[in-house]
């Protein structure tokens, strides 16, 4: 019995004190070191040798190089599947106390942070030349009310692809400017949408309009333009209020030119994987990294970017949206990591993302000189993203809005009861939630 | 009589304790307390109060709000539903398949090792691993069963997209994988039945069917309780298979109880009441646990 309780104990005893030990020389020893040096900490969703991480970690180094005693750790916490490894580290940093300086989020959910405070306004921080150089559709995705709370150097737009030779085939005539390019302005209604889109099926013999119809994220960052383009919303101002805005006539006109998209056997009830690849659809809601796929895998393939059809004009809407970067209030220098947030967003990283990753410049000052959306179609993808409506709700709620939306989307393509039930389905999910926060 | 017992069984107790013997139990105990005791009480705690995730410093005790709010939460309800589909579609096929495949097998030869070989291999597969092969396999577009389907002219069939299909289809795949396992534990059984009792019913003229009825299941019953149990609390707890294949969907047909509550923590990030989720689902746990510990007693005697 005492040889068992000595195994145990003694090592106990002696780690003990070394652990004492080490941590009062540690104390004595680095107390004025830790006083000079300011260290933050950067939490970022993207592994280190992904062209985004690459960026954040040379930023870093510009950082630190450019401030004296300043150290800089970037830590990357790969995301899974939904974004949840990562999510869940913040998570758990939240519940502790414990976030970093500096954190990736998604655009959608810096109201939900910014209702929890855990957010710090930059524009407290950062001049207005800075804040004025980023795009408007970036400082408006990264605001709520009059602050800014997160930046980023880019951003995504998803394109409506169109089969040029498949158009031609059904008589369709495309509308071009007098250099002959689709732009923004040409847009179709709904119901020219509706009236092209029949002649595509009586020439292809099936659903001419490629959709995932899966209820997850893609319904509320692909399809949800559509509906916002005909004045329609989710939820009121404060990003909780269903009541005249999810099931007002605008929204239920918006949703009823879905219904008739899937009724009328234009859009497929489930998704067809590759069906716009294998020209067994004439247009697709796709994402712009499909670009890359369509040109190397796909090379016969005719292919072109329409804008996105709209309900009512002066309401065009388009997709938007990405990871931002944000100083959290945790940071004990604040000023330096709104700096520090602004530097990692910079016109540089905005050049090397457009390199690397073909994603849009997050400058207005960088625009006119992008190479990859000079020339249309890929121009159009800049245009609907700087020059259309971004109406995706701010809700402290937003996760339950998209799983709403989706929800509806989901129950229009497979038939499941009525618009109408469908809706206040939706209301009584959103609702419940809301009630949480009012 | 009654107070001599109680003393020997208490200087028992106390001899253990200081035994040192106690000290080989602190390992289990810490793990046990840390990892399970101490979030159940959290949870049961958090189940009263308004605990959202973004704000961890704001939480109000609201009684039992959220287990009011439970009873009136149709998408909960619907996940406590399927929970209970899944149990009644997997266990009772679970339990009579892999007796069936245990019978077939159990007796020793090269063909049965071979079969026994190829009958454990989904077991050992991961979960998720598993979820993506069928995924893939019944894909309405370019999966081989729709393909073979459409070969022999039928229609393509939408397993996952269908609402009337997915749970059906997620209930075969849990079952393609568990049943191994099961059949693992009633081989062992069956062959710890001594063949003597065989030969003599067969003396007697017993047909194959009276030998399973009257010798196989009574001597087997205690394994094939614990089947039973093991696959049904299994099956309550299911959440990795609709997660990765339909995300409980097409129209939360799929979602099961575990999903729906982790749906509310992580995505919603209601803690409050994912913890009031979770505290029912722990109840029906245990009284499944109580039924199980009365049928085995029941078994012993």
């Amino acid at each position: 019995m005492k040889n068992i309780i000595s195994f145990l104990v003694i090592p106990l005893i002696f780690l003990a004190l070394v652990a004492c030990s080490n941590s009062s020389n540690n104390t004595s020893e680095n107390s004025d070191a830790e006083e000079d040096v300011k260290e933050l900490e950067v939490w970022v969703h993207v592994p280190a040798d992904d062209p985004e991480g690459e960026n954040y970690d040379v930023r870093a180094k510009e950082f630190e190089e450019a401030h004296e005693n300043v150290d800089v750790t970037v830590e990357h916490i790969v995301k899974t599947g939904g974004g949840s490894g990562y999510n869940d580290r913040v998570n758990a940093a939240i519940t502790t106390g414990e976030l970093p300086d500096i954190i990736a989020l998604e655009s959608v959910y810096v109201a939900s942070y910014t209702d929890s405070d855990i957010l710090l306004p930059l524009n407290e921080y950062l001049d207005q030349a800075t804040l004025d150089s980023y795009l408007d559709t970036i400082i408006s995705a990264g605001s709520v009310g009059d602050n800014i709370y997160a930046l980023q150097s880019f951003d995504l737009s998803s394109p409506v692809y169109y089969n040029v030779d498949l158009f031609q085939e059904a008589g369709i005539k495309v509308p071009a400017d007098e250099n002959g390019n689709w732009t923004l302005d040409l847009a179709w209604s709904y119901e020219e949408f509706l009236e092209n889109a029949k002649k595509l099926k009586d020439h292809m013999g099936q659903e001419p309009v490629h959709m995932f119809t899966e209820n997850n994220g893609w319904h509320m960052y692909a399809h949800s333009p559509i509906i916002f383009s005909n004045d329609a919303r989710m939820v009121g101002e404060n990003g909780l209020d269903t009541e005249g805005y999810l099931d007002n006539n605008n929204t239920m006109e918006a949703l009823q030119f879905i219904d008739t998209l899937f009724r009328d056997g234009i859009v497929a009830s489930t998704t067809r994987e590759d069906a716009f690849a294998l020209e067994e659809a004439a247009i697709s809601f796709e994402g712009p990294w499909m670009v890359d796929v369509f040109e190397n895998e796909y090379p016969d393939l005719n292919w072109s970017i329409m804008p996105y059809p709209y309900g009512k004009g002066g309401h065009q809407s388009a997709p938007h949206g990405s990871w931002y970067i944000a100083a959290t209030q945790n940071t004990e220098y604040p000023e330096l990591s709104a700096e520090l947030v602004a530097h990692l967003t910079n016109k540089d990283s905005a050049i090397k993302m457009e390199e690397a990753a073909g994603l849009i410049p997050g400058h207005k000052e960088l625009l006119d000189s992008s190479e990859t959306y000079s020339d249309y179609p890929r121009k159009l993808m800049l245009e609907q993203l700087v020059n259309t409506n971004h109406l995706k709700p701010k809700s402290p709620i937003f996760p339950v809005l998209e799983d709403a939306l989706g929800d509806i989307m989901e129950g229009i393509a497979l038939d499941n009861g009525s618009l109408e039930s469908l809706i206040n389905d939706a209301k009584e999910k959103v609702d419940r939630e809301a009630d949480r926060f009012k | 009589m009654h107070n001599i017992k109680q003393k020997i069984k208490q200087n028992k107790t106390l001899d253990f304790i200081f035994s040192g013997k106690v000290l080989f139990l602190l390992p289990a105990f810490t793990l046990i307390s840390i990892f399970v005791i101490y979030p159940l009480i959290l949870a049961v705690g958090y189940s009263f109060t308004d605990y959202y995730l973004l704000k961890p410093n704001d939480i109000s005790f609201v009684g039992f709000d959220n287990y009011m709010e439970i009873a009136y939460d149709k998408y909960a309800k619907k996940a406590f539903f399927n929970s209970a589909k899944y149990v009644i579609y997997i266990v009772p096929l679970q339990v009579i398949l892999s007796l069936f495949l245990a019978t077939l097998i159990a007796k020793k030869s090269k063909t049965n090792t071979l079969f026994r070989t190829a009958f454990f291999s989904p077991y050992i597969l991961s979960i998720i691993v598993v979820s993506l092969l069928w995924k893939n396999i019944l894909d309405p577009n370019s999966g081989i069963v729709n393909e073979f389907l459409a070969s022999l002219g039928f229609a393509k069939q939408e397993f996952f997209s269908d609402p009337n299909l997915a749970l059906p289809t997620i209930s075969f795949i849990i079952l393609w994988q568990g049943i191994s396992f099961q059949m693992l534990i009633l081989m062992a059984a069956l062959q710890d039945i001594p063949s003597s009792l065989y030969e003599a019913a067969s003396m007697e003229g017993a047909n194959a069917w009276q030998k399973f009825q009257h010798i196989t299941l009574p001597s087997i019953k205690g394994q094939v309780v614990f089947v039973l149990i093991v696959v049904t609390t299994g099956t309550f707890k299911i959440i990795i298979e609709p997660l990765v294949i339909t995300n409980g969907g097409p129209q939360g047909s799929t979602s099961s109880i575990l999903l729906y509550m982790f749906e509310q923590g992580t995505r919603y990030r209601q803690i409050g009441y994912a913890s009031a989720i979770t505290v029912i689902f722990a109840i029906i746990l245990i009284m499944i646990a109580f039924v199980q510990r009365k049928l085995v007693k029941e078994e012993g005697r």
